[in-house]
């Protein structure tokens, strides 16, 4: 069966810095697949790579049977592929409501004429996304900061509003690039539930994660970094006891 | 940064500018209705303006060409070309639309400079072609005796008359921002303000919008010039340069980019300072001309920048703000 | 005179007016690459260097003298202008920076109408002497003088910049803030003297070519848009590439100038910033980058 996503021999340079070298994968729909590795090992160029906010050198990005290699990111959004940030980019003047709204009004009609005459579809576009982003705020226990900008709220808090609103697009794929990243125990707690609740919702999860805990707990499958190149791909239990990730990164926390 | 629209503050509002609108054009001197009338005017292009500033993030240094491209458009089409002189509004304004097309398309893409320089070499090289273009621009000595709009047989014509179509125009150009700024797009641009990055990534093709805002503000800019054209009846070059684009610029500095009712504020606000400038300078410092107002002007624009940089006309709604309580939404 | 003849002299006068927007689109890129600053001032800076410097030579001074000083000056006032305006705003959003130097870009120019008024000043050659003719063209001794003073100006660059440890402290800087502190290089610092530095070469390129223009309190913006597209087509982000867009403006300008219609070199000038900015945003050299995050 061909995954969701289908990722063969990427490969990105910065001058003479290899940052991703013949990386192949591929995520089964309706799994959480998290990708994981040292400081520097081309997690986060490999998410950009893939979300259209890098440019590959070479390889091929499928994405539900299209090749999206080369798409701007936005069109990439919009063909369901959704990710956050590892440093948040939540919209700081705007409430969190409307932070989630943003993301609601990828899927509510309104074009600019309607939007300058003020026509009814605007009107209505408005009430849907607002509606929409209420119940999702409510699903994910965050209805209570509605109303508060974004901005003031606290770090891990952010977090969470940063993937109710990747997960207001209604994605096929939702992309996390280290959620887990300054949160403390409480706040890794929730986050946790956050990632369950979106699993339960059917949504295909990527995370990026330091975090080798946590990562073992959630993910399905795991896919392994060091220097740019796939050192192993597997299961939680194969990538434990996999020799060359022992040695080369597990080693000293796995112990 | 955020804007708070609350409809029937906006109401009230309306309600109170009308009225007083009203009561001037009752009791006011020919002299301050014309003031009226050009502040309804630069009203218009200081929305779009706003727009551009207050929701993309960029800054044009040359609207003062859309505008003077308006006023030519308006002015050649009727004069020479004997067109009714209504039916030159939508093509001046879907013309400066076009030509904003074309230069914004490739800057916007670029960081915030390269529209900024685009847009004031933009600027400067209309006012080259009016001055040059002889054969149709009339060169230097512009182009005089554009015909009166008319309405059947009633001409719009004498400062009252012109209150309704500047004022007109300039209640539609807020009205269209407010809709627009309270719509989806509008949410899309506030966005691409707080983050382009995660702007994009929630499926929002930021380069696009900041382009059809541009072209927006052109189009307001353009309408403007077309209306000027027939309420001065005349066009020439002086009216068009550089430092007409950086008033425009300070018009929206001073009033906030981020409300709406900074633009007619700043618009009132740059007449009225440079009416006060021409009618008080010589009689302060003989002898001193546009240098002063140069020098001025520059400061006064780095030092709003620097020390109020939403808008000098702010202190009443935050006090407003703080005696209401709302503490929490003030972010 | 033939038509070979005249565009040869068109050529030779286009090379005066590029070396001369070469030495302000290099404070460009100086200050741009340093600061992160597009400084809209920048011509501004050149007719400072103009006015002081012809101003001066009225006065009786000698002609190196007067050089000198106008360079100082020059370099005084973007001093100035860095400390008060880009310096307080350095945390603001880049939109609001191109505003500030606009500003003080008017409050520059303003003053030089108070202190200098309306008229031209003009400024003597800084050597006497019959224009050498070469193929029936002719080419001016100032002509001479500002290649020289823009090949020398560019030389110096070059050796701070690759021989010296402040020079390539702060090309560290440009690649990345975190190394110029490892080379003990407070950005803040390095944005002061940039300016400077950027100061003086545009306060030079005035100087140079007040004795053939004159000069005049409202020069600077032209010059200013000059070297901006200079900038552009050479990339914005390589001293050397500017300099040969400079020259390549002045040469194309000058061409249109002689050809067409004296107005029209400056729509030329434009045309070419938007065909660059449209086709090769990245200079006209530069290879393909990828795509910017």
């Amino acid at each position: 069966m061909p995954g969701l996503l289908e990722v063969r021999r990427l490969t990105k340079r910065f001058g003479g810095v290899q940052a991703v070298v013949d990386v192949s994968f591929s995520v089964p729909p309706g799994i959480l697949y998290a990708v994981i590795g040292p400081n520097g090992a081309g997690k986060t160029t490999l998410f950009n790579l893939v979300s259209g906010y890098l440019a590959a050198d070479s390889g091929e990005v499928r994405f539900n049977g299209q090749s999206i290699r080369g798409w701007p990111a936005h069109r990439i959004a919009r063909a369901g592929l959704a990710r956050t940030f590892q440093n948040l980019e939540l919209f700081p003047g705007m409430t969190v409501l409307e932070n989630v709204m943003v993301g609601c009004d990828a899927r509510v009609r309104c074009g600019w004429l309607d939007a300058l005459f003020g026509t009814g579809r605007r009107r209505a576009a408005n009430a849907t996304s607002r509606e929409e982003a209420r119940r999702l705020l409510a699903l994910f226990s965050l209805d209570g900061v509605a109303d508060i900008p974004a901005g003031s709220l606290a770090y891990g808090m952010q977090r969470m509003v940063e993937i109710v609103r990747a997960f207001a697009l209604r994605p096929k794929l939702l992309l996390l690039d280290e959620p887990a990243a300054g949160l403390n125990p409480a706040e890794r707690q929730q986050l946790a539930a956050v990632l369950r609740q979106a699993r339960a919702q059917g949504v295909t999860v990527l995370l990026v994660e330091h975090d080798v805990d946590l990562v073992m707990t959630v993910a399905d499958r795991i896919l392994v970094l060091d220097q740019g190149r796939v050192l192993a791909e597997g299961t939680p239990e194969e990538i434990q006891t996999h020799p060359a990730v022992v040695a080369a990164y597990l080693g000293e926390e796995v112990s | 940064m955020a804007v708070r629209v609350k409809t029937r503050r906006y109401i009230g509002m309306i309600a109170v500018s009308v009225a007083a609108l009203a009561l001037l054009a009752w009791g006011a001197s020919p002299y301050w209705l014309s003031v009226l009338n050009v502040i309804g005017l630069y009203t218009v292009v200081a929305v779009g303006l706003s727009l551009l500033m207050g929701y993309a993030g960029q800054v044009s240094l040359g609207h003062a060409g859309f505008y003077g491209m308006g006023a030519y458009v308006a002015a050649v089409l009727s004069t020479r070309l004997g067109w009714n002189g209504w039916l030159t509004l939508p093509a001046a304004v879907l013309l400066t639309m076009a030509v904003a097309w074309v230069v914004g398309r490739p800057a916007v893409r670029l960081r915030e400079h390269y529209l900024a320089m685009a847009t004031l070499g933009l600027g400067m090289v209309f006012h080259i072609v009016m001055v040059e273009w002889e054969a149709v621009t009339g060169g230097s000595s512009g182009i005089v005796g554009i015909p009166a709009l008319a309405v059947g047989p009633w001409t719009v014509e004498g400062e009252r008359a012109w209150l309704i179509l500047t004022w007109g125009a300039a209640a539609m150009a807020l009205a269209m921002a407010y809709s627009l700024v309270t719509s989806p797009i509008g949410r899309a641009l506030r966005a691409i303000a707080g983050s382009e990055a995660a702007a994009e990534a929630l499926g929002i093709p930021a380069s696009r919008y900041k382009l059809a805002v541009f072209v927006l503000s052109a189009g307001f800019a353009g309408l403007a010039g077309a209306l000027y054209a027939f309420y001065v009846t005349f066009v020439s070059p002086s009216s068009f340069g550089v430092m007409m684009s950086i008033q425009f610029v300070m018009m929206v500095v001073v009033g906030g980019g981020h409300r709406l009712w900074g633009a007619p504020a700043g618009a009132a606000t740059l007449v009225l300072l440079g009416e006060g400038v021409k009618a008080y300078l010589p009689a302060l410092l003989p002898g001193a001309g546009g240098e002063v107002q140069l020098v001025f002007y520059g400061l006064l624009l780095i030092a709003i920048l620097l020390l109020k940089p939403d808008g000098v006309l702010t202190g009443w709604a935050t006090w407003r703000r703080k005696r209401s309580g709302e503490h929490a939404r003030a972010a | 005179m033939d038509a070979g003849t005249m565009v040869l002299q068109l050529m030779l006068s286009g090379l005066t007016v590029g070396a001369i927007y070469a030495l302000v689109a290099v404070g460009f890129v100086l200050i741009y690459n340093v600061t992160g600053v597009l400084n809209f001032a920048q011509g501004e800076f050149a007719a400072v260097g103009a006015l002081t410097g012809a101003w001066l030579s009225m006065r009786g001074l000698p002609l190196w003298v007067c050089v000198v000083l106008a360079v100082l000056v020059a370099a005084a006032v973007a001093a100035g202008v860095e400390r008060a305006v880009v310096h307080p705003a350095r945390q603001s959003r880049p939109m609001t920076v191109i505003m500030l130097t606009i500003g003080a870009g008017m409050a520059l120019r303003g003053a030089a109408l108070l202190v200098f008024g309306t008229d031209p000043l003009a400024m003597p050659m800084f050597t006497e002497g019959e224009p050498i003719s070469i193929g029936g063209a002719t080419i001016l001794w100032q002509t001479v003088w500002a290649l020289v003073l823009c090949l020398l100006f560019f030389a110096a660059l070059v050796f701070f910049f690759e021989k010296t440890y402040t020079g390539k402290a702060v090309r560290a800087n440009v690649m990345n803030r975190f190394a110029a502190r490892l080379y003990g290089i407070r950005p803040t610092t390095l944005s002061f003297w940039v300016f400077v530095v950027g100061g003086a070469v545009s306060g030079l390129a005035g100087v140079v070519v007040a004795p053939i223009t004159g000069a005049t309190y409202d020069m600077g913006l032209m010059l200013s848009m000059k070297g901006f597209v200079a900038a552009v087509i050479g990339g914005l982000n390589n001293a050397a590439a500017a300099v040969v867009g400079a020259v390549l403006l002045g040469v194309v300008e000058s061409l249109a100038t002689g050809l067409l219609s004296s107005g029209y070199g400056d729509v030329i000038s434009f045309a070419l910033l938007l065909a660059m900015l449209l086709v090769r945003p990245s200079g006209l050299w530069s290879r393909a980058e990828g795509k910017r995050v």
